[in-house]
Formats: structure tokens, C-alpha cells, sequence
């Protein structure tokens, strides 16, 4: 029998602020090398979303504009995207885009948005933009090498607070529940961090009963190195 | 006795003498700094902005004194400007780079600033920019016209992202009377002309051969700022500049008042309001601020004495011959994605043998672990057409390799420098034909003179 996977990159006009293309590339990559057939579906405001028929949605960051546009949309789907993640679908969230799934996004001006109140959380507008690199350790991956590491680029405008829920990481602007991964990292995450994602994929090939092989000699992975050597290991971060 | 009188009539003011005295507060410590021999400039930018703070609005600011908002550094509006000027022996007060910060643009008006007239020694301000505390904070006393040739996505380090910088400029514009020169090709500038009352001068480039009718790479820009439905583009020059309308609400690209019209990079001609003006570039950023100087000259009333010097610039210097072979090098902020996809546009698609030095050491000089955002917001499929060659260098070839492997370009063209000793003899004995060089600020002048060693 044929082996696809079917993602769905949602708002990949609305929510694409860093590159987060990137992220898409990067899984069609990936999954191409498992001898596994592809199927990328570009989705936006206007069109009729199934959560039900992919294997794995995508969203990105955006401009606050355009993530109040994205919240008016995704509310409609409000049900449909609390039974696939109860179902365990694979999402991924990346940038602001997890703010979404929390319960509100409450404005410095006092004005606050329902989200999809799928989780706990709330993001808080702060007085300053955060805008920074940075690392996380995320223990599932530590073999001892450097590959624990997850970095990327951080520019987002809310705190992420309450959040109670199961983490990646432990800070509070990640979550995970189910197959549902949230982290506030911006731009291409999952060319920069290649262990993250085959570690999602594999956990994305479990559930559709697909045998995952794991490949470590790739590109991704010089530059991965690269990163590290150049970027963290020989650096004074903060 | 006269300098006595003259001193009374300048201290009118209790405002202008703590002007007068703080600027020469501000000069003395600067000297102070410079004998003791210490990095005046880099001490200077400690305290400037304190200084400038409490004068700014006592300064007399000249007449034409000009805020250009750009997403990336632009040496081919500034050169052109400068000669146009110097040819009418006008003194022009600049700075060199965009990321320049609050305390460095202080430190540029104090240390131009006349101590008792309190007039900045210039004819001229030219000021560009990318950072919206320069547009918040310094506008209004500064100022007289704010051009904003470009806004991008990726103007992200500083200022949040375009819509965060767009809020703040239409808040600060609201209550002053600062002169607009918009480039409306941009849908998220052309929202000003809706909501500002201010005088405004619109400019844009009219459709061109060599624009797409589908989008570049994907862009939160094709949307409506007014309705937020998605605009109808006729056609692209850039990803996030062209020509549009609203197909829901009134918003509309409109004729702008300079409308750049039959673009030809063959001929190198193009028409702003019916004149003819020639230039040397295969760029859409090139026209921009080549009509940009063409406004300026004219609200400056020296257009016709000068569009011969726009007329005569030079061909591009960035230009040479090494070892028989063309070396070119192509400007790009790597930071700024559409700075690397014109670029990659400019390199001609024709049969002749190519090849591409390709690597950057920062890709953005404020952070420490470079952000890569910018590669994946560039298209490069391009170079499997266009090169025969791709030598990756730098501290981020693999990131760059990953992304042309990504975009598909055939891995046999994609050539490692592990050890920057080895790229003259891999790009000199195993390639022919020209050398492209894509390669950022702080890697540019090693890069030139290794290549240099295959001459001597």
C-alpha cells in the first residue's frame, strides 16, 4: 500500500513573517527520504479547511494584524480543531501562532480576543517587543552530544502566562499535548534543529503506524553543527 | 564690544542660552575625549542623545532636511544624491549607514551643530534609516520631508515587524506637519495616503516587461491594509511591491504624481513623467532611488540643472578583472530577503558559463546567533539556470547549502570552501566564465583580496 503524508500549511500567506516556509520545505525534505509520497496543501482565509483530512497542520507566525485576522477565521473551525487534537492529528504552532490555541490575547489598551481556548494560557501584551535569539535544552534529546539544543529567534510582543499545560522545554511559552507542539520560536525552527524534527516526524510516522528511519548525515545536520560550534559553544550568549 | 552685542541678541532666550551652552558643554567634553586620545566617537555615543534631547527643538534645522525610511543600506540613492549636490557646492549632513541608532544620529547633528547660531553646517540633512525610536522620537524637530522609499517584513530586529512600524509612523505624522514622499508601489505605504492629511508626493514604477503576474515569494503584503481582502495585483516588480488595486473596498495603487514608466534593462532607459533618464543598473531597487533623487531634486528646485547628473553616473564600480575572469560583486543586506532575491534577479540568464561565491558571516549584526529567516524568505531556484558553480564559504555555508538543496539546485553546482585557502584554486582552475560574489559587509574585503592573490 501507498505511504503519504498529507500536510496542511495553514495562512502560509497571513502567517509567514520569518521564513517560516522554511518549515514546510524542511518536512517535505525530510519525509521524501523516508521513500514516503508528500502532499503539501497551501491554506488561507476563504478556503474550507478539513481537520480531519491531513496528517499534520502547520502555522506560523505573523504581524498582530494578521494574527487577528487568522484568530476571525480559525474560530469557525473551533470544534473541528479540538477533536482532531483530541484525536491526536499532529499540529505544529511556531511563532505567535500558538497564542491561538490558549484561552485569550489581552491588549496593553485593556481589550482583549478570544482564542480557540483550547489550552489554558493567556498572552499578555507587554510594553516591549521581546526580540532575541535564543536556546533551549530540551532534555528528550540529549545523547550526550549537542544535539539537546534547540535555538532559534524570538520576536513576538506577548508573554505567554498560566500556561499549566505539559512542556517541551520548561519555559512557559511552549506546550505540548498530544500530538500538539506550540513554541514561540520564529522562522525556520525545523531546518535549524533537524534533531527536533525527527523527532517530530517520528512521533508523526507512529501514528500512522510508518516505520521511521533516522537519517543524521544530511546537510541540516553540518549546518546544525556549524551553528553550534560557530554560535554556542564559542560564544558569551547572555 | 560688537562680539558683546552679537552675544546678547543670540542669548534672547533663556531656552536659547541653555542651548547654546549645552552645545558648548557637549564640545568641550568631545574635545576633552579627542586630546586624551581616547575613541571620541564611540564616547561621544554614550552620552549624545542626552544632550540632544534637551536642544533638539532650539536647533535650526535646514530647509531641506530629509528622513528616508528604507528596508535596506542604499548606497545607490546616497552616491547620486551627493554628486548632484557637490555640484552646486551644497554641504550635505548624512550618515553612512541605516541601523545608525538614536545616540549616533545625535551625535551627527552635535557635531555639525554652529555653536552660538545653533544652525547645523549643511545646506542639506539626509538621514536614513530603518529604526521607527529615530521616527518616534526625532522626526518632527528635525525634519522637513519623511521619504519612505521602502518598508519590508523583514525589517524585524528592531522594530517588531512592518505593521508595528507602520502604527508608530502614523501616530507620529498625525500631529505634525512633516512633508510625505511615499512610495505607494508598496500597498502597506500607500495606506498613509488614506490616513494622513499631510502634504504627500507619491511616486511608483508603472508595469514592466520584466515584472511577474504571480507573486515572487509569499507575501503578507498582497492583503488590503484598509479591508484586509486580498488585493489584485496586476503585477510584481518585487515580492511586496507592484501594481494593485482592492477588489473589495477603495484602496488602489492609483497614478502616482512621478510615475516611472517603460523601464528598459537592455537599453538601460526609463521615463519618469516623460523625461528620459538613463541609468546602469538591472535593478528595480536602482530605479527606486534613482526616481527617489529625481523627487528630491525637484522639491529642491535643482532638477534641471542636475538631471544630467543622474544621467552621467557611473557605470558599476563593483567590477573587476582577476586572472582574465569579470569578478562582480552584488550588493545585499543579508538581513533583508529582497535585497538577495534582486540580486540573484540581476545575474543574467543567458548560456555564458557563471558562477557564485555565496557566504555570509552575520546575517544580521545584532544577533549573536543569526537568525537565517532572511534565506527562507528568497527564492533561489533560479541559480540552477543561471550558474554553473555555487562556492559556499563563510560561517553559515552550510545553512546556505541547506537552503540550495531545498530549492532543489542540483548538488553537483554546490561546492564547500571548508578552508577559505582552497577557493582560488577551486573557483580559478575548475570553473570558467564571470564570478558572481554574494557575500556580506564583514566578509567582502577578505574575499576581494584572496581572489587578489591570483593576480600577483
Amino acid at each position: 500500500m501507498k505511504k503519504i503524508i498529507k500536510i496542511a500549511h495553514l495562512y502560509y500567506d497571513l502567517m509567514n513573517l520569518y521564513g517560516e516556509d522554511g518549515n514546510i520545505l524542511a518536512l517535505e525534505r525530510f519525509i521524501e527520504r523516508q521513500k514516503v509520497d508528500i502532499e503539501i496543501h497551501k491554506l488561507t482565509l476563504g478556503d474550507n479547511i478539513d481537520f480531519r483530512k491531513y496528517d499534520l497542520y502547520y502555522i506560523g507566525g505573523g504581524t498582530e494584524n494578521n494574527e487577528h485576522l487568522v484568530l476571525g477565521d480559525l474560530l469557525h473551525y473551533k470544534i473541528a480543531i479540538k477533536e482532531a487534537i483530541e484525536n491526536g492529528k499532529m499540529f505544529l504552532a511556531t511563532g505567535n501562532a500558538m497564542e491561538l490555541f490558549g484561552r485569550k490575547i489581552r491588549l496593553r489598551t485593556g481589550r482583549s480576543y478570544d482564542c480557540l481556548n483550547i489550552f489554558g494560557y493567556n498572552a499578555i501584551e507587554l510594553e516591549n517587543r521581546i526580540v532575541t535569539d535564543i536556546i533551549y535544552e530540551f532534555p528528550e534529546l540529549d545523547d550526550g552530544s549537542s544535539s539537546k539544543y534547540i535555538f532559534g529567534f524570538k520576536n513576538c510582543s506577548t508573554n505567554i502566562v498560566n500556561n499549566d499545560g505539559e512542556k517541551i522545554f520548561s519555559f512557559p511559552d511552549n506546550i505540548r499535548y498530544k500530538n500538539f507542539y506550540g513554541i514561540m520560536i520564529n522562522g525556520p525552527l525545523l531546518v535549524r534543529n533537524p534533531y527536533f524534527t525527527n523527532y517530530i516526524l517520528e512521533k508523526l510516522f507512529q501514528s500512522k503506524g510508518y516505520e521511521f528511519v533516522v537519517y543524521e548525515n544530511t546537510i541540516e545536520f553540518k549546518a546544525y553543527q556549524e551553528c553550534v560550534n560557530n554560535f554556542v559553544l564559542n560564544s558569551n550568549l547572555d | 564690544m560688537i562680539f558683546l552685542k552679537r552675544f546678547d541678541t543670540i542669548m534672547q532666550t533663556e531656552e536659547v542660552m541653555k542651548a547654546v551652552l549645552t552645545i558648548i558643554l557637549y564640545k568641550m567634553i568631545t574635545f576633552l575625549y579627542h586630546i586624551f586620545n581616547r575613541n571620541d566617537k564611540k564616547y561621544q555615543e554614550k552620552f549624545s542623545d542626552k544632550f540632544y534631547e534637551k536642544i533638539k527643538d532650539e536647533i535650526i534645522y535646514p530647509i531641506d532636511s530629509f528622513c528616508i525610511l528604507n528596508s535596506y543600506n542604499n548606497e545607490e540613492f546616497r552616491e547620486p544624491f551627493m554628486s548632484m549636490l557637490k555640484n552646486i557646492n551644497k554641504k550635505v549632513i548624512w550618515n553612512k549607514n541605516i541601523t545608525c541608532s538614536k545616540k549616533e544620529f545625535s551625535a551627527l547633528i552635535l557635531n555639525n551643530l554652529k555653536f552660538f547660531s545653533r544652525k547645523l553646517n549643511g545646506d542639506v540633512l539626509l538621514f536614513e534609516t530603518s529604526d521607527y525610536n529615530i521616527i518616534k522620537d526625532y522626526l518632527k524637530p528635525a525634519f522637513s520631508h519623511l521619504v519612505i522609499n521602502d518598508i519590508g517584513r523583514e525589517m524585524s530586529i528592531t522594530n517588531g515587524n512592518a505593521d508595528n512600524f507602520m502604527n508608530i509612523i502614523l501616530e507620529t505624522i498625525k500631529n505634525c506637519n512633516i512633508k510625505l514622499i511615499l512610495n505607494i508601489d508598496n500597498p502597506l505605504i500607500n495606506k498613509i495616503k488614506y490616513a494622513c492629511g499631510n502634504e504627500i508626493t507619491t511616486y511608483g514604477i508603472a508595469q514592466t516587461k520584466y515584472d511577474s503576474n504571480t507573486p515572487l515569494t509569499p507575501s503578507d503584503f498582497n492583503y488590503c491594509p484598509s479591508c484586509q481582502s486580498k488585493l489584485e495585483f496586476s503585477s510584481y516588480h518585487l515580492p511586496h511591491l507592484g501594481v494593485y488595486k482592492c477588489p473589495m473596498c477603495s484602496f488602489d495603487r492609483g497614478t502616482p504624481n512621478f510615475l516611472v514608466d517603460e523601464v528598459d534593462f537592455d537599453k538601460k532607459q526609463l521615463k519618469i513623467n516623460n523625461n528620459i533618464v538613463n541609468f546602469f543598473s538591472s535593478n528595480f531597487f536602482e530605479i527606486y532611488n534613482l526616481t527617489l533623487n529625481y523627487i528630491l531634486a525637484s522639491k529642491m528646485g535643482i532638477l534641471n540643472t542636475n538631471v544630467d547628473c543622474l544621467n552621467r553616473r557611473k557605470e558599476n564600480i563593483n567590477e573587476f578583472i582577476i586572472a582574465s575572469r569579470k569578478i562582480k560583486i552584488l550588493k545585499i543586506q543579508p538581513d533583508c530577503p529582497s535585497t538577495i532575491l534582486h540580486s540573484l534577479l540581476t545575474i543574467p540568464n543567458d548560456k555564458k558559463e557563471k558562477n557564485l561565491v555565496i557566504g555570509f558571516d552575520e546575517f544580521s549584526m545584532k544577533h549573536k546567533l543569526n537568525d537565517i529567516s532572511s534565506l527562507y524568505n528568497t527564492d533561489f531556484s533560479s541559480l540552477n539556470e543561471k550558474t554553473d558553480k555555487i562556492y559556499c564559504i563563510g560561517k553559515c555555508k552550510y545553512d546556505i547549502a541547506t537552503r540550495l538543496e531545498f530549492d532543489h539546485i542540483d548538488s553537483k553546482k554546490i561546492i564547500m570552501i571548508k578552508d577559505l585557502k582552497d577557493l582560488n584554486y577551486k573557483l580559478f582552475n575548475e570553473s570558467k566564465g564571470d564570478i558572481y560574489l554574494l557575500v556580506d559587509i564583514n566578509i567582502i574585503e577578505n574575499i576581494i583580496n584572496i581572489l587578489k592573490e591570483k593576480d600577483s
